[in-house]
């Protein structure tokens, strides 16, 4: 029995083992080329923030621009890859954070501990702090093998260097669609209830809203609040106090905020849920941020003095 | 509890520890241990069941016990047939009711009198159709003075239940396996490790071989209407894979976890896919299954022997039966039907009994006439496996019209390179089963005396990293629903 206890014991530790030392590398060449990096010279302005700016703003139509938006990015991530990049990278001069009345709700907070957490937590693992790495590979120990195996190939996808080490670009492949009532109806009800009822605010992403905030000030960045468009159907059924919340979040960044002009009325501006912007939207959406006095896109956007 | 998840490998060595730590206290305690583990086993799953465990152990312990003692003939066949009443009555309750209920609303629409009774809301007991039949065995060998009936409750209850085979087999014979729980276990330090080493490749079948399956064979069976013939061929070629690799997988942990407990549990599968003729093909696949009809239905039909028309009702009779067990569907009952269809030429001709060993036994490699025969087997099974892992008759009907769908696709490469991952870790599995064919599973004699003990660490290590690599989504075993 000993024998055989030994030598399965040595087994597993062993596979135990290389498994942890290929997942070490692989994280540790990740951080490494994400130290690294650096962007092209012509980037001045980001757009971070989840699906919603991942889809309405069309970097390419604007030199200065980088959309790095990533579904389902909540403040927390946004905040660990913001401070990955400016800590080599000294080009950015603002920065513009995706803030809509879903930001808001806690509904997101299983996207660090909870159970999307190894899904949507694997691609910013190597930018997250040692502490934060322990605590998302012990809350996940029973997906472990999964978790470890999704970073791991999400670090061999970094090590092809022609990839950015940092997740999140424009992404909108929705052609021809439309707001649908029945799917605005489940996407209002995935965002803002739960079996409970009304779900409540989430007080983590709003003090990574902070956070992000003071980061840019450290770093004497512009940091801008900026709102992707959301369907007027979809606006008429968000909880009243959201709408209150967001007022009063948007109150205290009244300085930080940008108000976009936006026709919310057209169907084909948005997708089903009403609650992102189709193809079509996401050119009109751009064209407006454009005109922004912020930028003097896109004659010169190259230079801090056109940024206000 | 899945055998493929953390849980398990959590639940598996406590249970160990503490089994082998009990040794000294005597069986009894052992078998109570394992008698509450397999309940939680059974219970992780969902606890309500076990209520329908408890019911049909407690009534074919009873019904063995007085079987035993009553000799007159009249009163013994009305034990057996309260026996057999009780547990095909619930079988069929769970498992058959709403597949008469649909075909009798059927029946009465088509000649113009619907009656419209509406389908219950029954869920399926994971397992019912395995520990049914195990205990069925129990009561009709005691019936046949074959076995003496258990007069522990516990050891009975144990057998019953035991967890490795619990939920889908091997279908244990109470000859076989109640003896073992009667009498002292000792560890044995072969057994443990050949254990291991079956767990391990019953991992890889599972998790690295038949999850990946699933994943295309999914999407192609749920798209089928709209892709071309190659790649319903691969849907279908993938899913036999799948199947055996679920199936056999489970089996192979079954009786690997088994052995770490000084158990022995039959055979399920030796290497069906290496057969030269669907005879062979069904002594090597779901044995259990099969040698549990062959002892219990068709022997007592007569079997092979009688008239040509005897025969071919036999036949029928226990391949439909086999069929009907797997699910209640039309679907399962033709897959039966053309297995019997493919069988009967050769009982007929007398030739179901020419490939008793396995191919190229003494050699390296099969001849080429082996070959043939082992793909001519082998495309014919691939065929009834479309009825298997079909919805309905009329979805496999449009599956396979459906390979006629744009037959220039059969030789564009990109279809095939699209899944060259999933080729290539085929290609590996089937020369890991090749070589080891002569073993009682691929790794048994896999390296025996020949390799270095350095190199077999390393392969060993690999099938970890493979499975750790591939393990695709998680995906329940078949069998299961069975």
């Amino acid at each position: 029995m000993k024998s055989f206890l030994f030598k399965t014991a040595s087994f597993l530790a062993l596979s135990f083992l290389l498994i942890a030392l290929i997942f070490f590398l692989f994280v540790r060449s990740s951080k490494k080329i994400s130290k690294e990096y650096t962007f092209s010279n012509e980037h001045k302005v980001l757009f971070i923030g989840d699906s919603h700016i991942q889809n309405a703003i069309i970097d390419s139509l604007c030199p200065g621009f980088l959309n790095m938006g990533k579904n389902s990015e909540t403040y927390y991530y946004s905040y660990h890859k913001l401070k990955a990049i400016l800590a080599t990278e000294n080009k950015i001069e603002r920065v513009l954070l995706s803030f809509d009345y879903h930001n808001l709700s806690n509904y997101s907070d299983a996207f660090f501990l909870g159970e999307k957490s190894p899904v949507i937590s694997s691609e910013y693992f190597h930018l997250l702090p040692k502490k934060y790495q322990i605590q998302l590979l012990v809350s996940n120990w029973d997906k472990l093998p999964t978790f470890t195996r999704q970073i791991i190939k999400e670090s061999t996808r970094i090590a092809d260097r022609s990839n950015r080490p940092f997740p999140g670009k424009f992404r909108n492949d929705f052609f021809r669609t439309q707001a649908e009532d029945s799917s605005i109806q489940k996407r209002i009800q995935t965002q803002f209830y739960s079996k409970k009822g009304l779900n409540d605010f989430s007080q983590f992403n709003l003090n990574y809203l902070d956070s992000i905030r003071l980061l840019c000030q450290k770093k004497e960045i512009y940091f801008n609040l900026i709102q992707a468009p959301v369907y007027s159907d979809y606006l008429d059924l968000i909880p009243e106090e959201y709408i209150e919340k967001y007022r009063s979040t948007t109150y205290k960044f009244s300085k930080e905020t940008l108000v976009v002009p936006f026709d919310s009325t057209t169907k084909s501006y948005f997708l089903p849920d009403g609650d992102h912007l189709s193809y079509e939207g996401a050119e009109v959406f751009t064209e407006q941020v454009l005109n922004l006095d912020v930028f003097n896109c896109p004659k010169n956007i190259s230079t801090n003095k056109n940024l206000q | 509890m899945l055998f493929n998840t953390i849980d398990f490998a959590i639940f598996l060595p406590i249970v160990f520890g503490l089994y082998w730590l009990l040794k000294t206290t005597g069986i009894r305690s052992q078998n109570f241990l394992l008698l509450l583990s397999s309940y939680f086993f059974y219970g992780w799953w969902d606890w309500r069941f076990l209520g329908l465990i408890l019911f049909s152990t407690i009534v074919d312990f009873t019904i063995g016990i007085y079987l035993e003692k009553t000799s007159a003939k009249r009163h013994r066949l009305a034990l057996l047939i309260t026996s057999l009443s009780i547990n095909l009555g619930l079988l069929f309750f769970f498992k058959y009711f709403n597949f008469f209920l649909d075909n009798l609303n059927s029946a009465f629409e088509f000649f113009g009198e619907p009656i419209g009774i509406r389908a219950a809301q029954i869920v399926l007991p994971v397992g019912i159709s395995f520990y049914t039949f195990q205990t069925l065995s129990y009561t009709i060998d005691i019936y046949r003075k074959k076995i003496n009936a258990s007069k522990d409750l516990i050891v009975f209850a144990s057998f019953v239940s035991f967890f490795p085979q619990l939920v889908a087999g091997p279908i244990e014979r109470a000859s076989h396996l109640l003896p073992q729980f009667e009498r002292e276990r000792k560890f044995d330090y072969v057994s443990a490790i050949s254990g291991l080493r079956q767990i391990l490749w019953g991992l890889f079948k599972k998790v690295v071989i038949a999850d990946n399956c699933a994943r295309v064979v999914n999407s192609i069976f749920s798209n089928h209407a709209e892709l071309d013939g190659s790649h319903l061929f691969i849907g279908a070629l993938f899913f036999t894979f799948q199947i055996y690799g679920d199936f056999s997988g489970y089996s192979d942990i079954a009786i690997g976890t088994s052995r770490l407990f000084g158990f022995d549990l039959m055979k399920n599968f030796s290497f069906p896919y290496f057969s030269r003729d669907i005879a062979e093909f069904w002594r090597r696949w779901h044995i259990s299954l099969s040698t549990w009809f062959r002892d219990y239905l068709y022997i007592p039909l007569g079997g092979s022997r009688g008239s040509l028309a005897k025969k071919i009702r036999n036949t029928f009779i226990i391949f439909i039966v086999s069929g009907f067990w797997h699910g209640a569907n039309w679907t399962f009952i033709v897959w039966g039907a053309l297995n019997a269809l493919y069988f009967l030429p050769l009982l007929l001709s007398e030739k179901n009994r020419i490939n008793m060993h396995i191919v190229a036994h003494d050699r390296k490699y099969p001849t080429p006439k082996e070959l043939g025969s082992m793909l001519l087997t082998f495309s014919l099974t691939i065929f009834t496996w479309i009825f298997f892992r079909s919805e309905n008759l009329g979805e496999a009907l449009a599956y396979i019209s459906g390979l006629f769908r744009n037959p220039h696709s059969y030789i564009e490469l990109g279809i095939y390179l699209k899944h060259y991952q999933l080729f290539l870790l085929l290609f590996f599995f089937l020369v890991v089963e090749w070589m080891g064919r002569k073993g009682e599973f691929a790794l048994d004699r896999l390296f025996s005396g020949r390799s270095h003990y350095a190199f077999r660490f390393s392969f060993y290590q690999l099938i970890v990293l493979l499975i750790y690599w591939f393990n695709a989504e998680q995906q329940t075993f078949i069998y299961f629903q069975f």
